[in-house]
């Protein structure tokens, strides 16, 4: 459905962030970014969402596809119109909107009033916590109720895709299980597929069905996430271990094999 | 808290929710009905003209609190909108001789017409540039006027025709008080009833985050487009009616500084809000006239000049406190205060 064909993305005419990104999403898929900081997983998000050149970035190769047309040089209002809801980074509520207009605003290109009512309990349904804060300004909600008041809002423009930039960061552990569980409920009950950028390795590998490691921009690996767990790269890549399990020297980026120049250049910090 | 249920959201944003509301509203427009003829019976028109250019005041900041408290876009020509409008009102009237309720809205429609050359540029742009653009569009339209013939060049234009309802020629103060009193309370639903809708959402989303509301699929430049265009709009009516109220156009009737002070009433009101828009335009309004009384009745011996600069300063110093002490402006005291009296006795 979704086509990433080797994008490279650059911020301001200068800084490389993505250098050959190819993935794939299709129907109904739960796919995770997994990767250190800097590593691309939020530039990969926002060159689909068109977001990237609000930001100052353009992809200068590749080509992103939505059912074979191209969607790489539409503006993100028109890729959001095609069914593609980009929940960003860092819980983007209206903190002036309360929690019931903030889910709204997300049914913003919907007419439809009945269906969006009858959405809007859903969304209650999915997050139960929300509902008895219908009416408080969402600026006034804790971390954990924004974030999924974000991810409420998407659901309200019934998306085919969603995208979803680190929905676990700054949550307690508890809270983290239980959204992922929610987000699985989400795929397979409203048949959305999710790309999810993550930090949380077991938390997301749990619930998806296939994931990407994301290395300098470029994908160091991939596979099912069965595979994926317990692949020695991933905690390599990832979680700065060897593959015998120790760690991995400091003087060295966790991200750098025998076989990567010695000189560093071409890690991006 | 008292017990309050509401479930559905039609009922959480309903103009007036409660009938305690419907009790204020009636009660509060009651008052503005009596007042004039308490000043009236005293002798004191002086007030009643005060009230009526506070009515006009309020319209123009009404468009403003659009653009910059919903929408976000710091505008710094709204006063050449509100010009706009007074000399489009004046010249089909004088000029082409239509009915000055035709006028009205024609000149209105033209101005925010007008007004989409501005904003043209300024979507694309954000936060001071946005500032600047507008700015620029208030001298060059004030130069363009003033240069003009047709438009009176810098004696501008007299002899505006007064409005007429059912043959009554609205003349004297006391009448203009009524007109404007309606005129200025339709405006004040209109810009609630903007507030609660679907767009006055999108205006909220792009003042807060950008980046966001693209992403929920809001067409931001349409969007501000329409901020400004629907502020324009609120603006020109002012101008028109303030043209035919004084009943003069001049463009030294229309400065820099008007825009200036509807944004300081904006910032002490609380951006966003209707309500806070018309308490900021009162209380402003207010200070100066006091200190106009203060200043006319020689208690404290000053030239007319020196009391001009005084009511300056004290404004200054007005904003510099609120933006200090109270940013979020007179509406959110009085929301407190509404908190707090409905937990009472256990308020903050």
């Amino acid at each position: 459905m979704l086509e990433l064909n080797n994008i490279k993305a650059v911020y301001n005419d200068v800084v490389l962030a993505l250098d050959g990104i190819s993935l794939r999403l299709d129907a109904g898929q739960f796919v995770i970014l997994l990767g250190n900081n800097g590593s691309g997983k939020s530039t990969t998000l926002k060159s689909i969402s068109g977001v990237l050149r609000i930001e100052g970035g353009e992809l200068t190769e590749g080509t992103v596809e939505l059912d074979g047309s191209r969607i790489d040089r539409l503006t993100p209002e028109v890729i959001a119109g095609r069914g593609i809801r980009h929940v960003l980074q860092g819980r983007s509520i209206f903190p002036q909107l309360n929690t019931e207009e903030n889910l709204l605003i997300g049914a913003y290109l919907r007419r439809d009033r009945k269906t969006i009512s009858k959405d809007l309990a859903r969304v209650y349904e999915y997050f139960p916590s929300l509902a008895p804060l219908r009416t408080r300004k969402s600026g006034f909600l804790s971390g954990g109720e924004q974030q999924m008041l974000v991810i409420g809002r998407a659901l309200m423009s019934r998306p085919r895709i969603m995208l979803l930039d680190e929905p676990s960061l700054g949550l307690s552990p508890g809270i983290i299980g239980n959204l992922f569980t929610i987000l699985a409920q989400i795929n397979k009950e409203e048949k959305t597929s999710l790309l999810v950028a993550e930090q949380n390795v077991a938390a997301a590998l749990a619930v998806a069905d296939y994931g990407y490691v994301l290395q300098s921009g470029k994908i160091a690996t991939s596979g099912d996430a069965d595979s994926l767990g317990s692949y020695a790269r991933v905690k390599q890549a990832y979680l700065g271990l060897n593959e015998d399990g120790s760690f991995i020297s400091r003087h060295r980026s966790p991200m750098q094999t025998a076989d990567d120049d010695t000189t560093g250049q071409n890690n991006r910090q | 808290m008292r017990g309050r249920r509401r479930i559905d959201y039609a009922a959480d944003i309903a103009v007036i929710r409660s009938g305690r509301q419907w009790i204020t509203v009636v009660v509060f427009i009651g008052l503005l009905v009596i007042l004039p003829m308490i000043l009236n019976v005293t002798g004191n028109m002086n007030w009643v003209s005060f009230l009526n250019h506070t009515f006009i005041i309020l319209i123009a900041v009404l468009g403003l609190n659009i653009v910059t408290g919903m929408a976000g876009q710091i505008s710094l020509g709204h006063s050449a909108f509100v010009m706009l409008g007074g000399y489009g009102v004046a010249l089909l009237t004088i000029k082409a001789g239509w009915s000055i309720w035709l006028a009205l809205p024609v000149s209105a429609l033209v101005t925010a017409l007008i007004t989409l050359v501005v904003a043209i540029p300024a979507i694309r742009l954000k936060g001071f540039y946005v500032a600047v653009v507008t700015l620029a569009f208030f001298y060059i339209a004030q130069y363009i006027i003033r240069s003009l013939e047709t438009t009176g060049g810098i004696h501008g234009l007299t002899g505006i025709p007064s409005p007429a309802i059912a043959g009554l020629t609205i003349k004297t103060d006391f009448q203009w008080y009524f007109l404007l009193l309606i005129i200025t309370l339709v405006c004040i639903l209109v810009s609630v009833n903007i507030t609660r809708s679907r767009l006055g959402r999108a205006f909220l989303t792009i003042r807060d985050n950008e980046t966001a509301a693209a992403a929920l699929g809001i067409r931001v430049p349409m969007v501000k487009l329409r901020a400004f265009f629907i502020g324009s709009l609120f603006a020109a009516l002012a101008g028109g009616l303030l043209a035919s109220y004084v009943p003069v156009v001049r463009t030294d009737q229309f400065t820099f500084w008007d825009s200036i002070w509807y944004l300081g009433m904006i910032v002490i009101g609380g951006g966003g809000t209707t309500a806070g828009a018309v308490m900021g335009v009162a209380f402003l309004r207010l200070i100066s006239q006091i200190l106009h009384v203060i200043g006319a009745s020689g208690w404290i011996p000053l030239s007319s000049n020196d009391s001009v600069y005084i009511t300056y300063t004290i404004y200054g110093l007005t904003i510099i406190l609120f933006v200090s002490f109270q940013p979020r402006g007179l509406i959110s005291i009085w929301q407190k205060l509404k908190v707090n009296y409905k937990r009472w006795p256990f308020g903050v």
